[in-house]
């Protein structure tokens, strides 16, 4: 009996051959029928109005054409807005009623990552592996085959009981989907003891010790993680090859999960291979050179063409040494049972060594040989190189690289070629290079054509071409002018300008016109800037920030730019911009930008020890010049970025050392009142300090900070502080009410920076200027009344390409007024507020802080008998001024540089006190120049310089003091009559003078 | 019932009297395939071909298989930058045409009536199976290369038919003949390998069921 249910089938088959047989009849019954109405479903259509009514050829009131029809159906898909387009008609009155029923395509929004992602993998490695581009079309089948990425990489770092769900919400006015991976990580899995086969001429125990899969000692296995699982072949692979068994290939056949146990086992196949030696003959090349130079080590696989790279790195490695004539041949034997080795020999014929005394030029006219030497290899011997630097491929690449100079200024026909002479001036063991320029005619352009700039006018940017009329023809100048003018483009809204020239000979010998065409392409236009991404951020915090309006052409420059600019918030982890439907021919499009906010909170810890000649304490009277001292430091930053969603931060940071004690709280605003580079900062601090040997001080201080960026390199911060300085001090004579008691500081104070140095960290040329100056004053609060300046004006030049001469000159002061009563001109400031100096990075003839005035055992101003024993401790000044002239000059290695310097300048009990005079005026003076020539050298380092600086005080000051390690308590009791009495040596203080010689170590340049 | 309901739903879209006039019919990697290039391609071959107009579902996915192959083509072209043949090219091909089926201007207007075309229509394809073709020659004839020993080999394997073909011939006076046989044979190999590999890597998406 027949199933009455299979009518279904035959039903469905007819009818779908029914409509698609009568498509062809219904488009021919309405062809020429008057177009009533058009109309869309859904009314709200994914284009832009003003896009969808030139993609639409169908009108009311005109006669149906099918070719109009499918022509619309082409331009809305060409849109790349769409996924599906049908397009019916319905007879109305004479008339057809047409309508597009449309499915509108959606779009990569933002991808996110939550649950509890343990690290590894981390969230952006997830949303990365997702390989959902923004902007991009988005369907179905990419998301679940990125949800299967994410979960291979969760397996791969041990997280095998992991689970990713997704969801997705979709904006619909924009069909922006917002996709997020809900994960939960589970366990990680452990490695285990791994399966080892094959033939690996090693005990199991050293693979796996080589994995580094299992923590020594203990002998737990490790968490199992993409890297380490990585890290675990390359080590084994690194093991044979350490053992010289280079051709051993190593094979992680599997890592598979044990669900039970939670472990994952490895399968390794591994064959060792035999033994390889590399042997250099007739010449001495140590394992590590050979190493260095033949790469089968690095690539682990030894072959024919890699024994050949490694004889011609060898080859220029010699000639380089002065061996021009070297050869290098090399011989493989076969592996030899017993021994299980194959031996690779290198034969080094050295040949005589010589010397590159001269390297020629011949022929040049157009340049002079300096433009031409500044791009070559090769050098003459010098007191840096000896034997000069000097190889076959150094010599070809300077023929190329002068060839190249001259055919980019428009030398079409240039020929250069270089003859060796190895007998120069009858000279065996000298040889010359003689590099012979065949100039050949300089091509000009004679006339310059654009053709196709249609909506953008190119007339300003013809100033900016290189390939001008008259201008050298080259194309590396054409290629130059495309690149100007694609970006002019491209800043303009011309995403898919393309450019395109044409030459042909001038009308003159040796000239070319050039025609440039170019394409514009389809101007896109904004549609409107569409975010993502924020969830904790206020959108009004970014959406300031855009600056894009509705309708304007889109600039990728333009929206790159002000990408960068969120970026540099410092409260995202990214910043993600892209057109939506990039490809699509609408030109009204969405902007996208998606955010992916970083943490809140950041922690920093760090540990450190300071080496310096800060003498630490006053407890021993010999240690008045200061005496090296050893400083741990420990330090901790917490910042909580993105308070209350709009970018200010408030951070704490600590630091403790056996010198200093300081807790900060700083509150952060950037962009104060809409500035782009204007900040605000307020600061509280609590600060316990001893750097200065001659006194402690315990500071509380509180302050309020704008600076203002003008541009890269100008900077004005202007600030107001108040704080509360509570010095503390043994040495007699500073042990009074006017140095002891805690002083309250109101201080307004500006500071100007100009820092146009090309590398802040080690500069070659540019110049820092910085200007201080500040106000302290009763109005202030201030219990002292002082102007404060200090200046600095340092310059950076380059002589030559090697050499770098730099000076630095600083001058202050701090000149009182409105001097309470019971004070006078020299106790007025109170030591915590006084300028001190010496050390590292002002004045290299003094120990840090050594500079300037010292205790004579009186503050006194009258001259005569002193009231307290002098002990000769710093107590600083309120003047300033030092000089520094360094020239900086490369050593033996690329990273090593040395110095050679000179220093001048002291401390000065006040402004008007500051001389340049070269000897000490007496021993209880102190206002002259010190000078102190040194020399120092510096090794390049990520960080910066690693510094070591040895000075020479040619005139070092001298005091009165004691040479014995006593303590500064005795002399505090010394009574009126004892002091500078020599029946008691405690109390009778002696003519000391600091040591010439000081030594520092540090990391950067002085200045 | 259920029959009732089943006759209800096959002539409601009738009553409706909205009918699809146009659609997407499937989605080639980022081209698409309309309803209406479908129809059009069984009218135009249909056309030339001489064969009664025959718009059934095996015809239209017969058709569908070519405008596939096509779209493949068509992006190579555009992203080779190859050589498209004029509509003057086209024209020389719609004359010889013309000359050869119709006898009068009249009788050539009426056909073109009865297959719903236009001239226009006509002359474009024209042109493309012109650009195809040089196309094809361009992309795949510079790879292939045809020894000596392939032209003797071919010569000894059908030297019955060459012999009755051009009798008197030797393989030298053969040997250029017999080259291009076997290059086309070549071109043809290489052009169907790369329409294969086009389409096991670009996605096709069917929208309109039928064509499945």
């Amino acid at each position: 009996m027949r199933p009455r249910s299979s009518i279904w089938p035959l039903c469905s088959v007819f009818l779908f051959a029914f409509f698609s047989t009568q498509r062809f009849v219904h488009a021919q019954e309405f062809q020429g029928r008057t177009v009533v109405s058009v109309t869309y479903e859904p009314a709200v259509q994914p284009p832009d109005p003003r896009d969808l009514v030139v993609m639409q050829l169908v009108h009311p009131g005109q006669p149906l054409d099918e070719m109009q029809v499918a022509g619309t159906i082409d331009r809305l898909w060409a849109s790349g807005l769409y996924d599906d387009i049908e397009v019916e008609a319905e007879p109305s009155g004479n008339g057809v009623a047409i309508r597009f029923i449309t499915k509108a395509r959606r779009f990569i929004g933002h991808v996110g990552a939550e649950g509890q992602i343990k690290n590894p993998p981390s969230r952006a490695v997830i949303i990365s592996d997702s390989q959902l581009n923004l902007g991009a079309a988005f369907d179905e089948d990419t998301l679940a085959e990125a949800q299967k990425t994410i979960e291979q990489e969760l397996h791969n770092n041990g997280l095998y009981d992991a689970q990713v769900s997704v969801a997705t919400i979709e904006d619909p006015l924009t069909h922006q989907v917002t996709i997020r991976f809900l994960i939960v990580a589970g366990k990680r899995a452990r490695y285990e003891r791994p399966m080892i086969n094959g033939d690996t001429k090693l005990s199991d125990e050293t693979i796996i010790r080589a994995t580094g899969w299992r923590i020594p000692l203990i002998h737990r296995w490790r968490q199992v993680t993409s890297a380490l699982t990585d890290r675990g072949t390359e080590g084994i692979r690194k093991m044979y090859s350490k053992k010289n068994r280079l051709t051993a290939s190593i094979d992680l056949k599997s890592l598979d999960y044990n669900v039970d146990t939670g472990r994952a086992k490895a399968t390794f196949d591994i064959n060792a291979g035999p033994l390889v030696q590399v042997k250099a003959v007739e010449a001495k090349v140590s394992k590590g050179k050979l190493r260095q130079f033949v790469p089968i080590y690095q690539e682990g696989s030894v072959d024919n063409d890699l024994l050949t790279e490694g004889a011609k790195n060898l080859h220029d490695y010699f000639q380089s040494r002065g061996y021009p004539d070297v050869e290098v041949t090399f011989t493989r034997e076969p592996v030899n049972p017993k021994t299980d080795t194959e031996i690779i020999n290198y034969y080094i014929a050295e040949g005589p060594r010589r010397k590159l005394v001269a390297v020629n030029i011949r022929g040049n006219n157009y340049f002079l040989p300096e433009t031409l030497r500044e791009r070559m290899f090769l050098r003459p011997a010098s007191l840096l190189l000896r034997y000069g630097r000097y190889s076959e491929t150094f010599r070809k690449k300077d023929e190329e690289a002068i060839a190249d100079l001259y055919k980019a200024n428009g030398f079409r026909d240039v020929k250069v070629t270089s003859t060796v002479d190895t007998n120069y001036k009858g000279k065996p063991e000298d040889i010359a290079v003689t590099f012979h320029i065949d100039e050949g005619k300089q091509w000009t352009v004679s006339s310059l054509h654009i053709e196709g700039d249609v909506q953008l006018d190119l007339n300003s940017l013809r100033p900016d071409l290189t390939s001008a009329v008259g201008q050298p023809y080259a194309e590396v100048n054409v290629a130059t002018d495309r690149n100007l003018i694609l970006n002019y483009y491209y800043s303009e809204g011309f995403p898919t300008a393309s450019f395109s020239y044409v030459q042909s000979p001038g009308s003159e010998p040796n000239t070319m016109n050039l025609t440039y065409r170019i394409q514009e392409g389809r101007r896109q236009f904004v549609r409107k800037v569409v975010i993502s991404g924020l969830y904790r951020t206020k959108p009004s915090l970014v959406l300031k920030r855009i600056t894009l309006q509705e309708g304007e052409p889109i600039s990728m420059t333009k929206v790159n730019a002000i990408a960068q600019q969120l970026s540099d918030l410092g409260i995202f982890a990214s910043v993600n911009t892209a057109l939506q439907d990039f490809s699509g021919t609408n030109r009204y499009k969405y902007v996208l930008y998606d955010f992916d906010e970083a943490a809140r909170w950041t922690f920093n810890f760090g540990f450190g020890l300071e080496v310096s000649q800060f003498g630490h304490t006053t407890q021993s009277l010999a240690a008045a010049g200061g005496t090296k001292g050893v400083s741990p430091l420990i330090s901790a930053d917490i910042n909580r970025l993105n308070m209350f969603g709009i970018g200010q931060t408030l951070s704490f940071q600590a630091r403790y050392s056996t010198i200093e004690q300081r807790e900060s709280i700083n509150y952060t605003i950037p962009r104060f009142l809409g500035s782009l580079n204007r900040t605000l900062a307020f600061s509280i601090l609590y600060d316990t300090t001893q750097d200065v040997q001659s006194f402690a001080v315990r500071r509380e201080e509180g302050a309020v900070q704008v600076s203002q960026r003008f541009n890269r390199a100008s900077t004005l911060m202007t600030r107001f502080v108040y704080r509360r300085d509570a010095p503390n001090t043994t040495l007699p004579a500073l042990n009074t009410p006017a140095f002891t008691s805690a002083v309250r500081i109101g201080e307004l104070s500006t500071s100007y920076v100009q820092d146009h140095r090309d590398n802040p960290a080690d500069a070659h040329h540019g110049f820092w200027n910085t200007l201080d100056t500040g106000i302290a004053g009763g109005f202030f609060g201030s219990q002292r009344t002082f102007y404060r300046f200090l200046a600095r004006n340092a310059t950076y030049t380059s002589i030559g390409t090697k050499f770098v001469l730099a000076r630095q000159t600083q001058i202050g002061g701090i000149i009182p007024f409105s001097i309470p009563k019971g004070l006078n001109t020299y106790d007025v400031i109170p030591l915590p507020e006084r300028m001190f100096g010496g050390g590292s990075v002002s004045m290299r003839g003094f120990g840090d802080n050594q500079a300037g005035p010292r205790d004579i055992g009186t503050m006194s101003e009258t001259p005569g008998t002193p009231t307290s024993t002098p002990t000769g401790f710093p107590i600083g000044g309120d003047a300033l001024f030092f000089n520094n002239v360094e020239l900086r000059f490369p050593l033996l290695f690329p990273n090593l540089t040395g110095v050679i310097f000179h220093d001048m300048g002291n401390i000065y009990s006040t402004f008007s006190d500051i001389s340049l005079a070269y000897h000490q005026p007496n021993i209880q003076n102190f206002n002259y120049a010190v000078q102190a020539p040194g020399f120092g050298i510096r090794y390049k380092t990520p960080v910066g310089p690693v510094r070591v600086d040895f000075a020479y005080a040619l005139n070092p000051s001298s005091y009165q003091g004691f040479n014995r390690n006593e303590s500064i308590q005795q002399i505090l009791s010394c009574t009126a009559g004892q002091i500078g009495n020599p029946a008691f040596p405690n109390c009778d203080a002696s003519p000391q003078k600091l040591s010439r010689f000081q030594f520092f170590f540090s990391i950067g340049q002085a200045f | 019932m259920r029959r009732r309901a089943a006759l209800m739903m096959l002539v409601a879209p009738f009553l409706m009297h909205a009918v699809i006039i146009d659609r997407i019919a499937v989605v080639v990697g980022n081209s698409i395939i309309k309803d209406s290039d479908i129809d059009r391609d069984i009218r135009v071959t249909s056309f030339l071909d001489g064969r009664p107009l025959d718009i059934t579902p095996a015809r239209r996915k017969e058709a569908l298989g070519h405008l596939i192959d096509q779209v493949f083509i068509r992006r190579e072209i555009q992203i080779g930058s190859y050589p498209i043949a004029t509509l003057q090219e086209a024209d020389a091909q719609l004359d010889r045409l013309k000359k050869q089926r119709f006898k009068t201007q009249a009788a050539y207007e009426a056909a073109l009536k009865r297959y719903g075309l236009t001239e226009l229509e006509l002359r474009t394809q024209f042109q493309w199976q012109l650009t195809v073709l040089r196309f094809i020659d361009t992309r795949f004839k510079p790879a292939v290369l045809v020894s000596d020993d392939e032209i003797e080999k071919y010569y000894r394997e059908h030297a019955a038919a060459l012999r009755r073909q051009y009798p008197g011939k030797s393989l030298d006076d053969l040997r250029d003949h017999i080259r291009d046989i076997l290059t086309a044979e070549g071109v043809n190999q290489q052009f169907f390998a790369w329409l294969d590999a086009q389409r096991s890597e670009t996605k096709v998406k069917y929208l309109e069921a039928s064509l499945r």
